[in-house]
């Protein structure tokens, strides 16, 4: 079971959050002036890296909160966690 | 009482279950609950404070306690007001105009059951995921988790005295969890 | 000590109470305890703990337990047994016992209470830090307890000064990310036979650690070579700890046969406990120091360079003798053998660091060729490892022999057994490697070595150790094992605790529940709610009870409680504004006081949720969900107003539970609603269709919807949760003069299909879009919301998508069942051919149609109405005829009374 560092509450079990994906994915500006293509990757594409993945989780039985963490997708350890909209921290090495 | 508090029923119909010297497990009676939103520490929070003499404290887990209020500090911008009446939503509303903030009565959105007893912290240990070590969940704070998979937020009160807010709808659930994780302290 | 009764296969036999239950059959002189899974040979006592690969049984008396190590049972009056071969049996009842589980955060774990273990928990406590020490053994102490030293009691007795959490009996089975680790503890059998009723019989311990420390210790290993597995032969160490310690008698002399200096302390010890030790035969053609002279001393012979090649037995199959020869360390045998009759052969093959938690995290071990052993990997900076788990073998003067036994052709090969549980011998070894395998992993899984309940523990290195030797190779080079958790066999009820029956998931009931039970309505699970299915009277059956409801409801009046819908209490300037962006629909215009329906959909385009949403306020609405859907749509809306929109000041509390709601529906609902709010104007112009009033019903403050999900002049009658069961019974007793019925979810969802309403999860599965469901309607043209860009997708766009119809069965009472599938006329015949076009998602016996009916998804659906299509049930097939998704009143003149 993950320990996950909710910027708000600190270190929480894993049963706590819920999963959202790749970080730093918006959503467009205008939809409309969008290829399908583009659309489509808008919607469908994700990174799926080896070693540190920036995504997002929600602490949705604590304090409702959405943020942003670093993981290494080979040994789950975790790098730092930072609220939306602030600066990413970089990469762990 | 009133002809609508006789109308209310609670959902463990008051049940108590145990002794005070080992474990006790209680349903306590509704009190009124106000959950507000606000941007901590902005105008409108301030206002708020002041119609209720609190404060909103800054971080999730801390608590306010005043002789009318127990605040719990749910989230960043959240926190649980118990021990309003049903005059203080307006009297809010009414201070603090036009200013962005949500109040919402949820009174009966949670059932409160109280822990307490010499082994209140192991009874609480067999389904809460969380610190319920007293040097690190010490008297005075709260949390929100999940308690045998049910939504509650624990409140540690005097110590070794827990209250426990759990959705309406989980309270038989979390209570059937309770006595059954209270048999091997009873005679304790 | 006390002396207790067993019985084992059938016979009673006495022990000492705490020893090992092994220890008490040897000492009852049962050296042959099982026979073995596959070649029925005769098989006893090899090990003293976990690592025990032979002397399983099965435990009959209290909650008993298939396959357990006879080493790990503590003997305790009244204990009943039998041996086993291989394959437990499950007992026939229920087991009454309970089991729990426990959640602990700690500064420091210590895994192990040998004296490494103990050492490090003192350290830690002492530094002011919080510690839990745990250990599988009965007593603290690990090997010095074994070798029956004394621990120093200061040292316990710091642990408890401390507070440190201190449990034997408790082993380790998983470490898992962020230094979590799950524990069984075995907290009852030892202190009784029988099923304790008020406590734990096992305890399942989750604990979250900021630094562990693995004192696990090491395991023995067996040495090969042909008939090996004779009962009598066992781990030197653990023939000397059951002959000095535990005083078992049985043996009258010994041969110990070793690779290092472990075999000579062993020799020692046997000799010491009165058993005459006749030879130590060492692998090894040099050995010095002090232990040689000491055993020299007492009389024992040392035969170097040489092994054991071979042994006999008696007529009960228990050793007899063993042949000694002289042996190069590739195995080959270069002497001539020597005979010595013995009826105990102690085997100290080498000594294997317990390395098993520290690799679940995918760290493999390192090859250390000093102590011929796979030793920890490089841990994290926050789990440590000490003693014998770490490779500390202080006690060393003579390095071991890197040697694992001899490899034979042949019939011997076939005699030569390298897992004992598990039959598998060196011919299965030769036979996988002659087939072209060199990976050990694929080894294991050719010649099942490993793969019983011991998984491996005291044949891992050897099957390594020796694939090497036969395919010339370093045993790191043959790759190491992959162990998984958990670490010992655990009973699954362990790991359940008391997640069973009623507890296995939380059960939501809402605040009419107990009117629901009293009315013996039959429930509906939808998520984890309880929702009364349908209330039957009497001997009603279920078909029948739902005609009856649907025709109160299309007549007179019936009553639904709705209180499981989602709700979420929406605040601040930008609410409107907000939900327009949400739903497909608008919401900023919306009246106050007035409802809307709306629809939301993912950034797919694709159907997400539904539900009403009133405006309270100018700047406050209350959104209701589906009833699966709450939490979902709750954790949508904040993801949106957290990461996309923080600049609009809007906030959402869920107040699901705040509220309760009754429905009630029918044309005589105004009539019963009047008679419930007499100081309400319930007529048509005074309270419209899609609006709300707050008024008192039955003496309690309410919010009253006009709302309908049947098409019936309706009212949704909404109070705080606590007022539930007080309207509930006030609406059935002040309805009674209107023949009311009380609904469950099956009546809700005929009258809504009836109208050609959707539901969303029954209708929809993630992959329609509003268009498909024929909701273009909902759908504005005016702004952006989340998923409108996906309307004009190349796929959503096309035509021949599969679209919401009405299917009508030739034969008005065929039911078709949910989830059929839809073929083109005739083509039900076509075998193997058939045309898929679409699929039964809702059916129906109705009451006001007379007949049955059924909603479905069809490839272009729409333009096929008034086509037949069948529909294959079993052997037959039905004849359907496409229509209309609305059945029932498709003018909406129902809908005011």
């Amino acid at each position: 079971m993950l320990l996950i560092n909710c910027p708000w509450c600190g270190p929480r079990d894993e049963t706590e959050f819920h999963y959202g994906s790749e970080a730093h994915i918006g959503y467009p500006e205008k939809p409309e002036e969008l290829t399908d293509k583009q659309w489509a990757e808008y919607i469908f594409y994700r990174n799926n890296p080896k070693g540190w993945f920036a995504e997002r989780w929600v602490h949705n039985v604590g304090c409702r909160r959405w943020f942003n963490i670093w993981r290494n997708t080979v040994n789950h350890e975790f790098g730092p966690s930072y609220k939306p909209f602030t600066k990413q921290p970089s990469r762990p090495k | 009482m009133d002809n609508l508090t006789q109308a209310r029923r609670s959902p463990l119909n008051n049940s108590t279950l145990g002794n005070k010297k080992s474990i006790y497990l209680a349903e306590k009676p509704f009190a009124t609950t106000l959950e507000i939103r606000v941007k901590p520490n902005s105008v409108t929070a301030k206002k708020i404070e002041k119609v209720l003499k609190i404060k909103f404290p800054n971080q999730v887990g801390q608590t306010f306690k005043s002789k009318d209020f127990t605040v719990l500090t749910l989230g960043s911008d959240w926190w649980m007001v118990v021990g309003a009446n049903k005059n203080h939503e307006s009297k809010i509303r009414a201070a603090i105009g036009n200013g962005f903030a949500s109040i919402v009565d949820s009174s009966a959105q949670r059932t409160f059951v109280e822990v307490s007893g010499k082994y209140a912290q192991e009874v609480l240990e067999h389904g809460w995921e969380n610190n319920l070590d007293p040097k690190v969940f010490k008297s005075g704070m709260c949390a929100q988790g999940v308690l045998s998979r049910s939504p509650v937020i624990i409140y540690h009160g005097p110590v070794g005295v827990y209250h426990l807010y759990v959705r309406a709808s989980f309270a038989q659930h979390l209570w059937n969890f309770l006595s059954d994780a209270a048999v091997e302290y009873l005679k304790k | 000590m006390s002396t207790v009764q067993f019985t084992f296969d059938g016979v009673t036999y006495h022990g000492n109470k705490g020893e090992p239950l092994s220890a008490a059959l040897l000492r009852n002189g049962i050296k042959v305890v099982t026979e073995s899974s596959y070649r029925y040979r005769p098989r006893g006592v090899i090990g003293l703990g976990y690592e025990e690969p032979c002397a399983l049984v099965q435990i009959d008396s209290g909650s008993g337990e298939p396959m357990v190590p006879a080493t790990r049972i503590e003997l305790v009056d009244g204990l009943v047994v039998r041996s086993l071969a291989g394959v437990g049996d499950l007992p026939n009842q229920i087991d009454k016992a309970r089991y729990d589980k426990t959640f602990k955060h700690v500064d420091v774990l210590v895994i192990g209470a040998g004296l490494s273990g103990l050492k490090a928990a003192q350290k830690a406590a002492n530094s002011g830090k919080s510690v839990i020490i745990l250990d599988d053994q009965f007593q603290p102490g690990g090997y010095v307890s074994d070798l029956n030293e004394k621990i120093d009691s200061k040292l316990i007795n710091s642990l408890k000064k401390n507070n440190v959490t201190h449990l034997q009996r408790t082993t380790a089975i998983g470490l898992y990310d962020q230094n979590y680790v799950v524990a069984i503890e075995r907290r009852t059998d030892h202190l009784s036979s029988e099923i304790l009723p008020e406590m734990s019989r096992m305890r399942t311990w989750h604990i979250r650690a900021k630094e562990i420390i693995l004192a696990t210790g090491a395991f023995q290993r067996v040495l090969v070579f042909p008939n090996n597995d004779r009962p009598g032969i066992m781990l030197s160490h653990a023939a000397a700890t059951y002959l000095h310690k535990y005083r078992v008698g049985t043996f009258k002399t010994g041969v110990v046969v070793t690779v290092d200096d472990f075999g000579y302390q062993d020799a020692i010890r046997i000799h010491k406990s009165g058993v005459k030790v006749q030879a130590i035969v060492d692998i090894r053609k040099k050995v010095t120091g002090k232990l040689l002279d000491q055993v020299r001393k007492l009389g024992i012979e040392v035969i170097l360079g040489a092994t054991i090649v071979d042994s006999t037995a008696d007529q009960s199959g228990s050793l007899n003798s063993v042949l000694v020869a002289e042996t190069n360390l590739n195995g080959q045998i270069t002497g001539t053998r020597r005979e010595i009759k013995t009826d105990l052969l102690a085997v100290s093959g080498g000594w294997t660091p317990t390395v098993h938690l520290a690799t679940y995290l995918n760290l493999k071990p390192i090859w250390d060729k000093k102590v011929a052993a796979f030793v920890m990997p490089k841990l994290p900076k926050n789990i440590k490892a000490t003693g014998f788990a770490n490779g500390e073998f202080d006690k060393v003067t003579n390095p071991p022999a890197l040697f694992f036994g001899i490899i034979p052709e042949g019939e011997d090969a076939k005699v030569s057994f390298i897992d004992l549980q598990r039959d598998a011998n060196v011919r299965d070894l030769r036979r996988a490697v002659g087939a072209g395998l060199t990976s050990v992993e694929h080894i294991k899984r050719y010649t099942t070595i490993g793969t019983a309940h011991d998984q491996g523990k005291t044949s891992g290195t050897t099957t390594m150790g020796l694939l090497g030797q036969l395919i010339k190779k370093e045993p790191h080079e043959v790759g190491t094992l992959t162990f998984r958790p958990p670490y010992i066999g655990v009973p699954f009820s362990a790991l359940a605790g008391r997640d069973l029956g009623i507890l296995s998931d939380p059960i939501r009931t809402t605040p009419i529940h107990s009117s629901h039970l009293l009315a013996k309505a039959p429930m509906e699970d939808v998520g984890q709610w309880k929702r009364p299915w349908y209330f039957p009277i009497e001997k009603e059956n279920m078909h029948d009870s739902v005609l009856r409801e649907c025709k109160a409801a299309r007549e007179d009046v019936a009553v639904m409680d709705a209180s499981t819908l989602g709700k979420i209490d929406i605040q601040g300037p930008d609410a409107g504004i907000f939900l327009d962006r949400i739903y497909t629909n608008m919401f900023s215009s919306l009246k106050v006081g007035s409802s809307r329906y709306g629809l939301m959909c993912g950034v797919d385009g694709m159907v997400f949720d539904d539900g009403v949403t009133t405006r309270i306020a100018e700047d406050r609405f209350l959104m209701t969900t589906t009833t699966g859907g709450a939490a979902k749509v709750l954790d949508w809306l904040e993801e949106w107003l957290q990461t996309e929109w923080p600049e609009l000041n809007v906030y959402c509390t869920s107040v699901t539970e705040h509220w309760s709601t009754v429905a009630i529906v029918g044309p005589k609902s105004r009539n019963l609603l009047a008679k419930l709010a007499p100081n309400l104007d319930v007529s048509n112009e005074a309270f419209p269709f899609m609006e709300n009033r707050y008024a008192e019903v039955a003496g309690i403050p309410a919010r009253i919807a006009r709302i309908s999900f049947s098409g019936e002049l309706a009212y949704e009658i909404n109070i705080e949760a606590w007022y539930g069961l007080h309207i509930w019974q006030e609406v059935m007793k002040k309805g009674r003069e209107f023949n009311i019925a009380a609904y469950g979810t099956e009546t809700m969802h005929v009258l809504r299909a009836e109208k050609g309403f959707v539901i969303v999860g029954q209708e929809t599965d993630g992959t329609q879009t509003p268009q498909d469901l024929g909701m273009d309607w909902i759908v504005s043209k005016k702004k952006d919301f989340i998923g409108k860009r996906s309307f004009s997708r190349t796929d959503t766009a096309r035509e021949g998508r599969h679209q919401l119809v009405g299917l009508l069965p030739l034969d008005n009472k065929t039911l078709l069942p949910e989830g059929s599938y839809i073929v083109n006329e005739g083509d039900s015949k076509n075998e193997g051919k058939l045309s898929h076009i679409g699929y039964v998602t809702s059916s129906y016996s109705s009451s006001a149609l007379s007949r049955t009916f059924a909603l479905a998804m069809i490839a272009d659906g729409r333009n096929r109405i008034g086509k037949f299509v069948e529909v294959p049930i079993g052997n037959s097939v039905a004849r359907v005829k496409i229509v209309d998704s609305v059945f029932f009143d498709k003018e909406n003149t129902r809908r005011d009374g």
